[in-house]
């Protein structure tokens, strides 16, 4: 299950990402340009150390967004999109 | 509303130790909540819940599979399993085959977990091979996307490896019971595990079906899934990402949002509902047990004949020819009828058996020519006493012609379950007992019963505090404050009262501890043996519910507690060892070896006057199940007349008449009927007064319950059955809510008024299985008679056997002999020269026994005993030594307890030769033993003489007991003027503010009690009862809590007979100064410390 190589693995940022109905990822919009999101590859959830002050609940969506990008975006539990790469 | 798409074949209940999160009967409620039609419970390697399940999801309109997550290993059977990983793979029981197949298996998977050489338990493994043996009925899934026998390969890109493991598995099945299991837990990754699973089963011919691995009910215990899986591998939460699930996915959610979930695999989503119709087994109904059929030695002759035979001939020797042996004849008919109606004379047999066998044991237990060997091995309780066939068979000792007692909940006609039996042993001869049951119908045919310990405060504290990383001294604390009888959900309070409690709560960690532990309570911890109860089976028992090994080497133990093993309508005997039963046998061996001969206890009748006067006067202490201070401050009350009375008595005082609120009732009306024997007591409604007509018009007996329901409400005797199974588990509100609408419709019918039903169904709530049964209560009643009876006619003997009995009962050996001593028995202290291994009597007198000193020991002091008698009186410390091998530190004991006054010698050259003694040692490679240079005695070094009060505490903390002085007696110089003692009191009137002082010989603080402290001081006159309201608690916890020694202020109250104090301001009772010499000087700390265990709240009494 290779993947191609993520391009600038920075810190994530925030996105504007338009959901579908069921809650993945329907377009993302980046540089001023909506992307068609091609094909879900995978998601899953992360919901974890809710003990600590940083607690994590996030939707992660491994995407492919038109002409042929990989991406990581996940929503947070406030509804907030963010992109990785 | 469309039928649901999507039936969940795979969930976990807390039952899987550590890893599920919810209760059986939560997660069965929920699944009909969100409209699942059906639910299998695959908990690990075990069925310790699946009985309850049954019952609970049946009950909740959603039908139960049976099944199991199996670990297993893929080393051939008897390898070491080192090399080889461990696996998971789900099996669901088909039919009845399957499910017998299931229970083999499991025990397979158990047999070698207490191999360890020190019986620690090891984890459960199933080798591979052994499913070939017991496959049969059972379908096999594949195993949890995680660690499942095919995706875990797979996963890891062994695909070969996968497709092995499926086939191997399709060997062992057929593909007609094999699927791949297809599971979405929401990680990265498990999109294209699904995937490759799905081909993966194309290509070797097996369909897939999917499942959610559930593991909580509800989101909110999925927070708690993640700490148990920390506890599980000791880790803290930090350092446990790995081993978590890293979501809350495996929670039970709508069937339709499964579908969703899993739309990417539309087949595996339909194969659950074919798979759901193929698995028809049913353990409410199918389980195929049957009661044992006993073969009883006559050649073809069957159960029922045998038991008529032996009944018939033990009624005619045992009544003579009159009224009394027509009336046992006709008794004896209709029983025996209505116990050919249920098919239970071979049960009857089996008792009768298990009797035989006690016999056996008790002759070879009990010493040759001991009054012991005469009396029967044991008694039975429980709702035996009533019946003829018992007393015939010996299973109960007391005659229900005579005593008028009837049948009533045993072998009512319409009965569902199994009648209880239970036996009561002195501890002696029960030991022996189970031991010989087990060899005797050996490991097929019987296991003990489970017992599944819950989640208290104290190691829900401990342990989650650890998994959230809390600071471990802070955790200490909170758990030390945390009370026996502190609930699980009211951590959170607990927090808030420690330093800078309210800070700690806005921490997330500390809030976290709170929410857990709240959400924590109740669950089971463990599987663990249950204290004497025992299933019996003809079918092999194996078949029936899996059976694992003990901590205890030769037994095994069923994975269903005393519930689950009634509701499966098994045989179960519970053999209890009882204490009062060693004590009373004790003391019948001390009268005889006195007085040539012991009392017969079954002649000396109920009715003696002083024997009544006592207890009504409460003058109970050591009198079994009468002598606490909520009993004595009752029988003040109550004043009981009769066996009646005891019988009503020793229910009474339980925590389900307390809640059910019939205490108070109970007391006035038996005042009224005192003053007016025509009095008739008011009832809730006229349809109550056959039932609670013998209980003055409230519920004291357990069947009461069932029978109010059943004359309120018109429930039927199994509707009845079905409100005890309601109320008897952590309660389902559901449940309990479809109990109040059958009452409610049943007592409408019957023209009761809606406020009267919903009255008495809240006191039936309230009572709920708190009570004690009837025919329990005469048993104990009987014995509880015959305690008094002794204490009263042979007080000497006694308390000798009291004593020896310990740990048991409500005061502590030190109280006992108070006591004794009040009513004229003086005790002396334990003589090197006088004294035998236990208490004994000389002259009216109790001499403590050697075994009873610090230190010392059972064995030591026999062999002390052994060699004195052997060879002779010690002449001194050295020969003592010599003689017997004794430790320095243990014949300091001796001397402190004033057990070696008899050698003349002061005592602390006694010490001074003890501590230089030496004894003879081997010399390696020589002849013989080296001898000791004994240092000549007569050079001691000059040391003071400890005085009396030394003496005192030091017989203290080598006995527990003193035999001269009350401790009291030496703290009362520096009490405040004005402190009363107890016997003072009596002649205090009612009003007065009172200062008293004493040691604590009880604490308690009953759930019942709304949180008030009910404190028994002793001093040296006698005890006083101290009541304490909450805020004063709250004030001086650590006080109240934890200081043996007390001085307490507040206003006397004497209401008819009881006395207490409430309690207005409480101190410490300090020492007076001294100024006598400083060395061995007894300091404050000293002296509480030799002060003996008190009663502490829910935990009983701690023995030396």
């Amino acid at each position: 299950m290779g993947t191609r190589s993520i391009r600038g693995l920075g810190a994530p940022q925030p996105a504007r990402v338009i959901a579908s109905p069921g809650g993945a990822p329907h377009a993302v919009i980046t540089d001023g340009r909506r992307r068609l999101v091609v094909a879900v590859r995978d998601s899953w959830r992360v919901q974890d150390r809710w003990w600590t002050d940083d607690p994590v609940d996030r939707a992660y969506f491994d995407v492919v967004i038109e002409p042929g990008r990989v991406a990581l975006v996940y929503r947070e539990a406030s509804g907030d999109w963010f992109v990785h790469g | 509303m469309a039928s649901p798409p999507y039936v969940e074949l795979h969930a976990h209940s807390a039952f899987s130790f550590l890893d599920g999160a919810s209760l059986p009967a939560e997660m069965a409620d929920r699944a009909a909540e969100l409209g699942h039609p059906a639910l299998a419970l695959t908990d690990h390697d075990g069925l310790c819940g699946s009985l309850e399940f049954a019952h609970a999801a049946a009950a909740a309109g959603v039908r139960p599979i049976t099944g199991a997550e199996l670990t297993v290993t893929t080393a051939p059977i008897g390898d070491s399993h080192q090399g080889f990983q461990k696996r998971h793979l789900t099996l669901l029981a088909i039919d009845a085959r399957g499910y017998g197949n299931l229970c083999r298996l499991i025990t397979v998977a158990h047999a070698h977990t207490r191999d360890a050489p020190d019986r620690r338990a090891g984890a459960p493994l199933l080798p591979l091979d052994a499913l070939a043996l017991h496959h049969e009925g059972l379908a096999c899934l594949s195993g949890c996307a995680r660690h499942g026998l095919v995706a875990a390969p797979l996963a890891a890109g062994r695909r070969a490896e996968a497709e092995a493991m499926l086939r191997r598995l399709v060997g062992i099945f057929g593909p007609d019971r094999t699927w791949v299991e297809i599971q979405r837990p929401g990680l990265r990754g498990d999109r294209a595990l699904a995937r490759a699973l799905e081909v993966l089963a194309g290509h070797v011919g097996v369909p897939v079906v999917a499942t959610g691995d559930v593991h909580a009910h509800a989101p909110r215990r999925a927070f708690l899934q993640d700490a148990l899986v920390a506890m599980r591998h000791r880790l803290t939460l930090d350092a446990s990402e790995e081993m978590r699930r890293g979501n809350r996915q495996a929670v039970l959610v709508p069937p339709d949002d499964m579908a969703r979930r899993l739309r990417e695999h539309p087949e595996a989503v339909s194969e659950t509902l074919r798979l759901a119709e193929m698995l028809e087994f049913d353990l409410t109904r199918d389980m195929g047990y049957r009661f044992p059929d006993f073969a009883s030695g006559h050649a073809g002759e069957g159960a029922d004949a045998a038991l008529a035979r032996i009944c018939a001939d033990e009624a005619r020797r045992r009544y003579h020819d009159g009224p009394e042996r027509d009336e046992a004849l006709d008794r004896l008919d209709e029983e025996l009828g209505l116990i050919r109606h249920h098919g239970l004379s071979g049960f009857f047999l089996l008792h009768r058996d298990i009797l035989e066998i006690a016999r056996e044991v008790a002759l070879d237990v009990r010493p040759e020519g001991s009054a012991r060997r005469a009396l029967p091995p044991g008694r039975g309780r429980g709702s035996s006493v009533g019946s003829i066939v018992c007393y015939l068979t010996g299973l109960s000792h007391i005659d229900p012609v005579a005593s008028g007692l009837f049948l009533g909940r045993f072998l009512n006609r319409d009965i569902r379950s199994v009648p209880d039996i239970d036996l009561d042993f002195p501890r002696d001869v029960r030991a022996r007992l189970i031991e010989e049951v087990m060899r005797r119908y050996g490991s097929e045919h019987a296991a003990l019963v489970a017992a599944f310990p819950t989640f208290r405060a104290r190691m829900a504290i401990r342990e989650i505090g650890a998994a959230l990383a809390l600071p471990p001294a802070d955790i200490e604390r909170l758990a030390r404050l945390a009370d026996g009888w502190s609930s699980a959900d009211a951590v959170e309070d607990e927090i808030r009262r420690m330093p800078g409690g309210d800070d700690r709560l806005r921490s997330r960690r500390w809030r976290a501890l709170a929410m857990l532990a709240k959400e924590a309570a109740g669950l089971p911890r463990h599987l663990s043996q249950h204290s004497g109860g025992m299933i019996v089976s003809a079918t092999p028992l194996v078949e029936l519910v899996p059976v694992v090994p003990a901590a205890f080497a030769g037994r095994q133990i069923c994975q269903w507690d005393k519930d689950s093993c009634a509701d499966a309508g098994f045989v179960k005997i519970d053999l209890l060892g009882l204490g009062m039963l060693s004590a009373v046998e004790d003391c019948l061996d001390l009268i005889a070896r006195g007085h040539g001969s012991a009392p017969d206890l079954s002649r000396i009748g109920f009715d003696d006057p002083e024997v009544y006067a006592e207890i009504q006067d409460a003058d109970t202490v050591g009198v079994f199940q009468i002598e606490s201070r909520a009993q004595m401050q009752s029988l003040l009350q109550t004043r009981p007349e009769n066996l009646d009375d005891l019988t009503v008595q020793v229910a009474l005082i339980r925590p389900g008449p307390v809640s059910g609120g019939a205490v108070h009732p109970y007391v006035r009306h038996r005042r009224a009927r005192r003053r007016d024997p025509s009095f008739r007591p008011p009832y809730d409604h006229p349809l109550l007064e056959p039932v609670l007509e013998e209980t003055l018009g409230v519920v004291v007996f357990q069947e009461q319950v069932l029978e109010v329901s059943m004359a309120l409400a018109g429930f039927s005797a199994g509707e009845a059955e079905d409100l005890r199974r309601a109320m008897s588990r952590k309660r389902s509100r559901d449940a309990m809510l479809r109990m109040w609408e059958r009452f409610l419709a049943g007592a409408r019918e019957r023209g009761v008024p809606d406020d009267v039903t919903r009255t008495v169904f809240a006191k039936l709530i309230g009572f709920s299985n708190f009570g004690f049964p009837k025919a329990h209560s005469a048993a104990f009643a009987v014995l509880a008679y015959q305690s008094a009876w002794l204490r009263r006619h042979h007080p000497a003997e006694f308390l000798a056997a009291l004593i020896n009995a310990q740990p048991m009962g409500f005061y502590p050996p030190a109280s006992l002999v108070r006591d004794a001593g009040r009513r004229g028995v003086r005790t002396l202290r334990a003589c090197i020269r006088m004294s035998d291994v236990h208490c004994t009597v000389d002259d009216g007198r109790v001499r403590l026994g050697l075994g009873m000193v610090r230190g010392l020991g059972a064995d030591a002091a026999e062999r002390l005993v052994t060699e004195r008698e052997a060879r002779g009186h010690f002449d001194g410390p050295a020969d003592l030594v010599a003689r017997t091998g004794l430790r320095p530190e243990q014949v300091a004991w001796l001397a402190r307890a004033g057990a070696l006054d008899a050698f003349g010698v002061p005592e602390r050259e006694i010490l001074w030769q003890a501590g230089t003694l030496l004894r003879p040692r081997r010399v390696a490679g020589g002849a013989g033993e080296q001898l000791p240079l004994p240092i000549d005695p007569s050079a001691a070094p000059p040391l003071p003489e400890p005085d009396r009060i030394d003496r005192v505490i030091a017989e203290y903390e080598a006995t527990g007991i003193s035999t001269g002085w009350h401790l009291m007696t030496l703290v009362r110089p520096a009490l405040p003027a004005g402190t009363l003692t107890a016997e003072a009191l009596r002649d205090t009137p009612h009003g007065r503010e009172v200062t008293v002082a004493g040691m604590v010989v009880a604490r308690q603080r009953p759930a019942t009690a709304g949180g008030i402290v009910f404190l028994l001081i002793e001093d040296e006159t006698g005890p006083v009862n101290v009541i304490v309201r909450p805020d004063l608690y709250e004030a001086h916890r650590a006080l109240v809590r934890a200081d043996p020694l007390l001085v307490i202020t507040g206003r006397l109250e004497r209401r008819e007979r009881v006395v207490n104090v409430l309690a207005r301001h409480i101190e410490a009772a300090r020492l007076p100064a001294r100024d006598a010499i400083p060395l061995e000087e007894p300091d404050d700390a000293r002296v509480r410390e030799a002060v003996p265990g008190a009663q502490n709240f829910a935990q009983g009494r701690r023995g030396r």
